[in-house]
């Protein structure tokens, strides 16, 4: 895709992609936009191209997995943010293409989530369904923006890019909470957890808070950006315009299921290891460092700072979603989200007012006592008798057994009397099997066909080059006869100075843009790149011929990437679905 | 303004009484499908009022996290209260999108109810949260489908507002769509409520129960702001329910509409049984058909 835009824009700066792109018409508009949203889309995270996440995020150590979740993923949704900002003219149904996507990888995360037995890998799953609100939300906005509804825009895009940012916050701190957990247990099996709460308590606190925050519940900040995200579908659906009030209705279900699953999830997650008793007395937890307390609260106190005075997030999101063509009657829409934050707040003061109260009570009356918990009569209760993280989730894990496809072995004992039974429920990512490994194995297939042609004679190979050089001339002397030229032809006479210097800014603007994704996005940022183009432009027309050379360079790492992605998926997800020994006993 | 600030009076008061009072209706109501007498109509407030006075016992496998949940969750739906619409068309406070906020309010007080279950480590309280949280997920996505209904019926996203005169207007054209609407809530009502047929709350054991399996362990003044906080859910839930399915009647009458509905309420819970726990999302999925429906409604008659 970026081989395109790039021969279309004759430069690999923002400045000429942007200025280029206003000129593109509608069908390569939409081309470029499918093609950026199955690139960007894969870096994402979004389904089903997802599949790579899971497996890659949850083996590195808890602030490593922390910084990917929280920001690599984002700068796949930067790379479409970028393409969709660019692309003014896009269709209204590309907008509820995204949106659906974005549905289903969000409800996809969050069941897989679910269903997950280790802590790192809900989280990671968990960051998939963010992704998927994400989308959704991007989704919307251009639904927005293709009908000129300029309060759907700045809703549905204000939402997105507050949800990167308010994932970036509570997922970092999941995800430091939770490494700190592996860090102390040496395991992340979540039935194999519990108590924990006593033996970490400010890890624990620290986690509820996150848990508070990514199940947007007030007053942290994840309603913030769901909130804004939840207005622009429902004015999307008030809209009474067919495709888009349909799609907005299917996202808003989708959306409320995914809270709804999201506060299953992390009850899960949450609960299960911290509360309670201990599951497994092998496991001897050792309480964490401070250091390590001070790092995650940095991110808890951002997490209720937003959460309690959202306001602070509209400049710069006005200045970065106004700076379209749209955005004029924002402010007053998102005027209401300082009261998000004031109920926050009266939460806060209502639980204080109570708990104070509590205690006054409390302390007028015969000391509180303490006891077993009630266990209904038995007077025998073990900590195995609790309810793991596979009960908690069952009963939803079967109500949607048609996507999970959840294996169960073992299961009930029949013997009158049992000496022991065990039940475990496997739950493996179905599109890998479903729609990964069928598409694979269909290209194998085909790939076999030409294998004849393969036979080690030059002669051969020679002969393709040539047809598929001649293809290539064909196709662009048709190109020239009809509109403007595709690839700009002008020889490259290199000035070695220039042509080494371009990458290096290149590389610059993407590390300062995906530092500060609100910021580079920013109408105040784009002119000055764009006056920094033009300035160069004069000194630099034979640097940009040089640039024909670029395209190759960009689509050889993008395909190096993919095959990176596919290789580590295999590779890391080997313990389970066995990458090479399972494509040969699949093998027709 | 001098009714304004009496309506909010009004609300204020009985968010703060009422809600036992609802509860009473249903023993009353199940007391008379039975042919007994029943509890007094005092009786909730007299229990409240004991276990207030109580001291606490508390489990040793418990944390802050166990005594934190009946407060956060009371917190949670007395903020959520504010929200709502109770006697008059305007709540005590409200702006554009406060429907979301209350959805997510009920959503904090769940929570803090299921991890205060979890916390005691018992088997039976784990089972309780692991059917709240099944059936408040699939009750999510109806709760939302039935406001933008009404979101699109009336072009209002703020509570008050959408609940109000707007509504009443356009009832004629809209009055399929909204009694669809309101039979949505009235089953994400009895969910959300740990009602009949989702749970039976006067089951004597503790394998068959949702909500009161999750509060066993409570006891004293937590016992207290749990049952409260239960209570309090069904008068928001069907506040907004009541004017839904009778926006032209005058005021006085939807607050006399209320213990109606709660024994409306009885009468299921006299005349039904609790479905299986397996059949529970098949009506939530039928209340989401419901909600659905209604949207499509309104969507196609263009009615503003």
């Amino acid at each position: 895709m970026n081989g395109i835009h790039i021969g279309l824009a004759g430069g690999t700066s923002f400045g000429a992609l942007a200025a280029s792109a206003g000129g593109v018409s509608g069908g390569m508009a939409v081309a470029l936009f499918l093609l950026a949203a199955a690139g960007f889309g894969t870096k994402a995270g979004l389904a089903p191209m997802h599949v790579w996440l899971p497996a890659a995020h949850p083996v590195a150590p808890g602030p490593v997995s922390a910084l990917m979740s929280g920001i690599v993923i984002k700068t796949g949704i930067f790379g479409l943010l970028r393409v969709i900002f660019w692309l003014p003219g896009l269709p209204a149904w590309c907008g509820a293409a995204l949106l659906a996507v974005g549905a289903i990888t969000g409800l996809w995360g969050i069941l897989q989530a679910l269903g997950q037995g280790n802590l790192k890998r809900l989280l990671a799953y968990s960051s998939v369904e963010n992704i998927g609100i994400i989308a959704l939300a991007i989704g919307v906005a251009m639904i927005g923006r293709a009908n000129g509804n300029d309060l759907l825009w700045t809703l549905g895009m204000a939402g997105a890019l507050a949800h990167v940012l308010n994932h970036g916050l509570f997922k970092g701190l999941l995800f430091l909470s939770g490494g700190a957990v592996v860090h102390a247990t040496g395991t992340g099996d979540l039935d194999r957890l519990g108590g924990l709460a006593k033996v970490m308590p400010h890890n624990a606190a620290m986690f509820l808070a996150a848990t508070v925050a990514i199940c947007a519940l007030p007053p942290m900040n994840g309603l913030v950006g769901e909130w804004m995200i939840y207005q622009a579908l429902f004015g999307a659906a008030m809209m009474k315009n067919g495709l888009s009030a349909a799609a907005a209705m299917a996202g808003l279900a989708a959306l409320a299921l995914i809270g709804g699953l999201a506060l299953a999830t992390f009850t899960k997650a949450f609960g299960i290891p911290f509360l309670g008793e201990k599951r497994d007395a092998t496991i001897h937890a050792h309480p964490i460092d401070k250091s390590m307390i001070g790092g995650m609260a940095i991110l808890a106190v951002a997490c209720l700072g937003i959460g309690l005075a959202p306001a602070v997030l509209i400049p710069p999101l006005m200045r970065t979603v106004g700076s379209a063509a749209f955005g004029q009657s924002a402010p007053g829409a998102m005027g209401s989200l300082v009261w998000v934050g004031i109920v926050g707040a009266a939460v806060i003061a209502a639980t204080t007012g109570l708990w104070i109260w509590r205690r006054r009570v409390a302390a007028n009356r015969p000391p509180a006592t303490t006891g077993p918990t009630w266990g209904c009569g038995f007077v025998a209760p073990t900590p195995r008798m609790q309810y793991t993280g596979t009960g908690l989730a069952d009963s939803l894990v079967e109500t949607f057994a048609a996507a999970l496809r959840p294996r169960r072995r073992g299961g009930v004992p029949a013997e009158l009397f049992p000496r022991s039974g065990a039940l475990a429920v496997d739950i493996t990512d179905g599109m890998l099997d479903r729609v990964h490994a069928p598409a694979f194995f269909a290209v194998r297939r085909a790939a076999r066909r030409l294998r004849p042609m393969a036979r080690g004679k030059v002669q051969v190979y020679l002969l393709c080059l040539a047809g598929t050089l001649l293809a290539v001339f064909v196709v662009e002397a048709g190109m020239e006869w009809g509109e403007a030229p595709l690839i700009e032809k002008t020889i490259p006479t290199i000035e070695e100075g220039t042509g080494a210097r371009r990458p290096r800014d290149v590389g610059r603007e993407m590390g300062a843009a995906s530092e500060g994704a609100l910021e580079a996005d920013a109408g105040a940022g784009r002119p000055r790149d764009v006056g920094r183009e033009a300035g160069a432009v004069g000194e630099e027309t034979l640097a940009r011929d040089a640039e024909a050379r670029r395209p190759r360079d960009v689509e050889r790492e993008a395909g190096a990437a993919g095959e990176g992605t596919l290789t580590r998926d295999g590779g890391a997800g080997g313990s389970r679905h066995g990458g090479e020994m399972r494509e040969e006993g699949m093998q027709p | 303004m001098i009714a304004r600030v009496l309506h909010i009076l009004l609300d204020l008061a009985l968010i703060v009484a009422l809600p036992p009072m609802l509860i009473a209706v249903i023993w009353k109501v199940k007391a008379w499908f039975g042919g007994r007498d029943g509890p007094g109509w005092m009786q909730p407030y007299r229990d409240l009022r004991k276990l207030w006075n109580k001291s606490a016992v508390y489990s040793r496998t418990t944390t802050w996290v166990f005594r934190a949940g009946p407060v956060v969750n009371l917190a949670a739906l007395g903020t959520a209260a504010l929200l709502v619409p109770i006697s008059g068309t305007a709540a005590v406070a409200g702006f554009p999108g406060d429907l979301i906020v209350v959805a997510y309010l009920l959503a904090l007080g769940k929570m803090a109810t299921v991890l205060a279950a979890l916390d005691t480590g018992s088997s039976f309280e784990g089972m309780g949260a692991a059917r709240e949280i099944t059936f408040g997920a699939m009750a999510e996505p109806t709760l939302f489908v039935a406001l933008a209904a009404l979101a699109i019926a009336t072009g209002q996203l703020r509570l008050g507002a959408m609940l109000g005169p707007v509504l009443a207007a356009a009832w004629p054209g809209m009055m399929p769509a909204s009694l669809l609407i309101a039979a949505a809530l009235f089953i994400v009502m009895l969910t959300e409520c740990s009602r009949i047929p989702v749970d039976d709350p006067t089951t004597h054991l503790e394998l068959t129960m949702v909500h009161e399996v999750m509060v066993l362990d409570h006891g004293g003044p937590e016992l207290a702001m749990a049952t409260f906080a239960a209570a309090l859910k069904l008068l928001l839930l069907g506040s907004i329910l009541l004017h839904v399915a009778m926006p032209l009647a005058p005021w006085p009458m939807k607050v006399v509409a209320l213990p109606l509905l709660a024994a409306v309420v009885g009468v299921v819970e006299s005349t039904m049984a609790r479905l299986r726990l397996y059949r529970v999302p098949l009506l939530l999925g039928s209340a989401l058909v419901l909600a659905g429906l209604a949207a499509l409604l309104v969507t196609m008659g263009g009615k503003a």
